[in-house]
């Protein structure tokens, strides 16, 4: 309750401040000092809501709240039975702005099937990639669309479609991060990652 | 009351009297141009180039009577020089300081430490804006006391002052215009009612503002800048006439 | 007809009869510019650091210059306007008093006396400078506002956030995964954006004062490039969950979800307009990415731009009179266009430069370049003028965003 007087009186007195705005000369008007206060207390949080003006603790005084640091990629290759098979399994690439197939891309695609098919318990995650010459908000798209074009190559050559699933990087998680032709090459890419 | 005036007139009539109304006011213009250079040719030219450094027009009769009150009102803030067409007078710096005409002090200057340049700038910007006064004052004492017989001109309805003035006050209220002016539209206009009072005094009254609030002060500074030096009109009499105010090359 | 006739009357009317008929007219060149000039901070009593001495006309003249109305004035004299400030400290509170004063008219434009925490000196100084963009041009600065941005200042992408101009940046994730387009909701306290910390690319929504986050979008596939509504009650993003990329709406909890688009091609990069009730996005359904505008119900679809063969990231003006976006040619470029796909102009030509954003009064516009090496953050005016960089760092920035003032 108190606070919220405080926050009338705040606003009231900033009214008045600005109403007497350009009155006489040689008064140098006190302005409510917007960067002062503590950070706020939580306690105080619906206040804060309806006062979008009130006085407020900068962020920058906040030390960020810690994350756990958690490993991005979950369970990436769990390396027992699985192991030799994510050695198996090959990256594909493609052209700039594309996500269409190959022949190369096709016939890469073809042998990974095979040795998905004999190992039908594990599944896979397929990550979509990009250069770096595209939009980055385009290519997270782009990313997600070649990821989806080589899982549903793999579920017409009857993998299940339960066994695959897809993200994009879109443009990253560069492997080469170099600017030519040679590195943009290398990044737009699926890799074919065992999950558990 | 304009628009009704109008309204009252019945067609074609009306139209016929506006018509002629107006071609006299076109005719009287065009009488007027030729009038002027004719008398100008009577006049000695030398001194009133020298007088105001502008280019004023037509300085011819009818020059204020009255003693220049131009060093009488010091503005409390650094005003820049009142007729300065050289900024280096309201920004006293180094350069500045070298090229003025007063000999004694310029040779002092070069005694003058690094520390103390700055103050001593100062100093001289005003003693040489108090020298640009004086040598104005005496300027438009000289040119009062040649004195011509005529006062007024043709066409003239007897309380305004000669276009003299007109041209003497355009010309001051251009060069603080100068200083002021900033916009923030294309092509903002203010159109005022210019008053200068027998004692020099100037005010205005804005007709139509420009709906530029950066113009429209610009205006207003002008007119301040412009009033704190300002020779009064002719004969003791009030000075009153429409200006509009633009920025330049824009019509 | 009517014109003539009150021109006329104006004629017969003038003060002075007929040799008055017409004005005397009063001109003089402009840059434009008002000048105003900025004195050295005086002490409120005893004497002022040095460096305290500085930074506060420096900020002001940075505000101030980068604003475009002014002209920064060398010296004191001879500027019609001058701002004052003067500075002091009690105990751990400083202190600023700040005049911006008329020489000409020898009147107080405006004055000013703010108290703070000694490191928020620079924050009261940027109020200031807001103040006297109010008083000067009727709208208020935008110079307390905070931009949030992408970096990878720590070694990955997390989302950071400073003052517009660059300085006091403060980590806001701190995750180690891929943390991407941070958005404000309107009110400037709260802050969404899309993380991968989960695996899945989600999307968080942060209160900036507590650090209180709630993941309120974790659909399969992408939850990516949320953008809060005008009002802040809705939420517009990119959904692949259904098989590619769509735009979809939901509230700002995730609820309601609301499906926008339907097309076998990619949508994304959702804009609303400042009244809600359109948004811009990209689709390349007719080959290209392009920019396409649709109502917020997915209806009315026509498409933007018509020139280049790539066109992204839009973000519609605050007035709704503009939509800035980033052309492909070769690099990118930012180009501004209206709504009704007329008035196409380029703003940048130096380097490649994306991620344009205008600031919460639509005077400039934020966007990332690489035109000095690296990718940085840059500002300019929404007409293209002034570009400046405002990178707090070398690292790697892009993606910035301005929040109203705190």
């Amino acid at each position: 309750m108190r606070k919220r007087i405080a926050g009338c009186l705040v606003v009231l007195s900033l009214g008045a401040l600005v109403a007497g705005g350009c009155a006489k000369k040689d008064l140098v008007k006190e302005e409510p000092p917007p960067p002062v206060t503590a950070p706020a207390p939580e306690a105080a949080k619906p206040a804060q809501e309806a006062r979008p003006e009130a006085p407020k603790a900068p962020v920058t005084e906040q030390t960020p709240v810690r994350e756990p640091v958690v490993a991005q990629e979950p369970a990436r290759e769990t390396p027992k039975a699985s192991g030799d098979l994510q050695g198996l399994l090959q990256k594909i690439y493609f052209n700039f702005d594309s996500s269409d197939l190959s022949e190369d891309s096709r016939n890469l695609l073809t042998r990974n099937a095979e040795y998905l098919s004999k190992q039908p318990s594990v599944k896979i995650r397929i990550e979509g990639n990009c250069d770096e010459r595209g939009s980055d908000d385009y290519n997270m798209a782009l990313g997600e669309r070649r990821a989806k074009a080589a899982k549903d190559y793999l579920v017409n050559l009857g993998i299940s479609s339960e066994r695959i699933s897809t993200i994009s990087y879109g443009e990253e998680k560069p492997v080469d991060a170099g600017h030519d032709e040679a590195a943009w090459a290398k990044n737009r890419r699926d890799e074919f990652v065992v999950v558990k | 009351m304009k628009t009704a005036l109008t309204r009252n007139y019945p067609k074609p009539g009306g139209m016929l009297a506006l018509s002629l109304v107006c071609h006299l006011v076109v005719f009287l213009i065009i009488a007027n141009w030729h009038f002027l250079p004719e008398f100008r040719r009577d006049e000695s030219p030398v001194t009133y180039v020298d007088m105001v450094t502008l280019p004023v027009a037509a300085p011819q009769s009818g020059m204020p009577q009255a003693p220049a009150p131009a060093e009488a009102k010091a503005p409390a803030a650094p005003a820049p020089a009142p007729a300065a067409p050289k900024p280096a007078m309201a920004l006293p710096t180094k350069p500045a300081a070298k090229t003025p005409p007063v000999k004694s002090q310029a040779k002092t200057e070069q005694q003058q430490k690094e520390a103390e340049d700055r103050a001593f700038n100062e100093r001289m910007a005003k003693l040489q804006q108090k020298a640009e006064e004086r040598r104005q004052a005496a300027a438009i004492d000289a040119l009062r006391k040649k004195g011509s017989a005529r006062t007024g001109m043709p066409g003239a309805t007897g309380n305004q002052a000669g276009s003299d003035y007109s041209s003497y006050l355009q010309s001051r209220l251009r060069d603080a215009l100068k200083q002021v002016i900033a916009t923030q539209t294309k092509a903002p206009q203010v159109i005022a009612t210019i008053t200068v009072a027998p004692d020099g005094s100037i005010d205005y009254r804005v007709e139509k503002g420009s709906g530029d609030p950066f113009f429209d002060e610009a205006v207003q500074r002008a007119v301040a800048l412009a009033g704190k030096t300002l020779v009064p009109p002719p004969n003791r009499s009030q000075y009153k006439r429409v200006f509009r105010f633009m920025p330049e090359g824009v019509k | 007809m009517i014109r003539i006739l009150l021109l006329l009357s104006l004629l017969l009317l003038g003060p002075q009869g007929f040799a008055a008929e017409s004005y005397l007219d009063v001109t003089a060149p402009t840059s434009g510019k008002m000048k105003l000039a900025i004195a050295p901070t005086t002490a409120l009593s005893g004497s002022i650091p040095a460096d305290v001495a500085r930074e506060l006309p420096e900020l002001f003249g940075f505000d101030l210059g980068i604003a475009g109305p002014f002209e920064i004035a060398p010296n004191e004299v001879g500027s019609a306007l001058l701002l004052k400030s003067a500075y002091g400290v009690q105990g751990d509170t400083a202190i600023i008093e700040c005049r911006l004063v008329d020489q000409v008219l020898n009147r107080e434009v405006v004055a000013k006396r703010y108290s703070g925490r000694l490191k928020d000196l620079r924050r009261m100084g940027h109020a200031f400078s807001d103040e006297v963009l109010r008083v000067l041009t009727g709208a208020k600065g935008p110079f307390t506002g905070k931009i949030a941005y992408v970096s990878k200042a720590s070694g990955n992408k997390e989302i950071f956030i400073m003052d517009y101009d660059g300085h006091n940046p403060q980590r806001l994730t701190n995750n180690g995964s891929i943390n991407l387009y941070p958005d404000f909701a309107p009110s400037g306290k709260e802050l969404i954006y899309t993380s991968y910390k989960k695996g899945n690319p989600d999307l968080y929504r942060r209160e900036l004062f507590t650090g209180q986050e709630a993941r309120v979008s974790s659909r399969s596939g992408l939850n990516a490039m949320g953008v809060f509504s005008p009002d802040g009650n809705k939420i517009a993003l990119v959904l692949s969950k259904d098989g590619n990329s769509e735009i979809y709406q939901m509230s700002r909890n995730g609820k309601d979800l609301a499906r926008l688009t339907n097309n076998h091609a990619i949508d994304v990069s959702p804009a609303w307009s400042p009244d809600g009730s359109r948004i811009a996005f990209v689709s390349d359904r007719l080959g290209k990415p392009q920019l396409f505008v649709m109502d917020a119900n997915g209806g009315n679809l026509r498409r933007l731009t018509s020139n280049g063969a790539y066109n992204v990231t839009p973000r519609w003006s605050p007035k709704g009179d503009r939509i800035v976006y980033a052309r492909k040619e070769g690099g990118f470029q930012i180009y501004a266009i209206n709504p009704d796909g007329s008035g196409d102009t380029q703003l940048t030509s130096a380097g490649s430069n994306e991620h344009p954003r205008y600031s919460p009064d639509g005077r400039f516009i934020v966007f990332s370049s690489t035109r000095d090496g690296g990718e940085g953050l840059y500002l300019m005016r929404a007409d293209g003028s002034g570009q400046t960089r405002i990178s707090p760092d070398r690292a790697l920035n892009t993606h910035p965003t301005w929040s109203v003032n705190w």
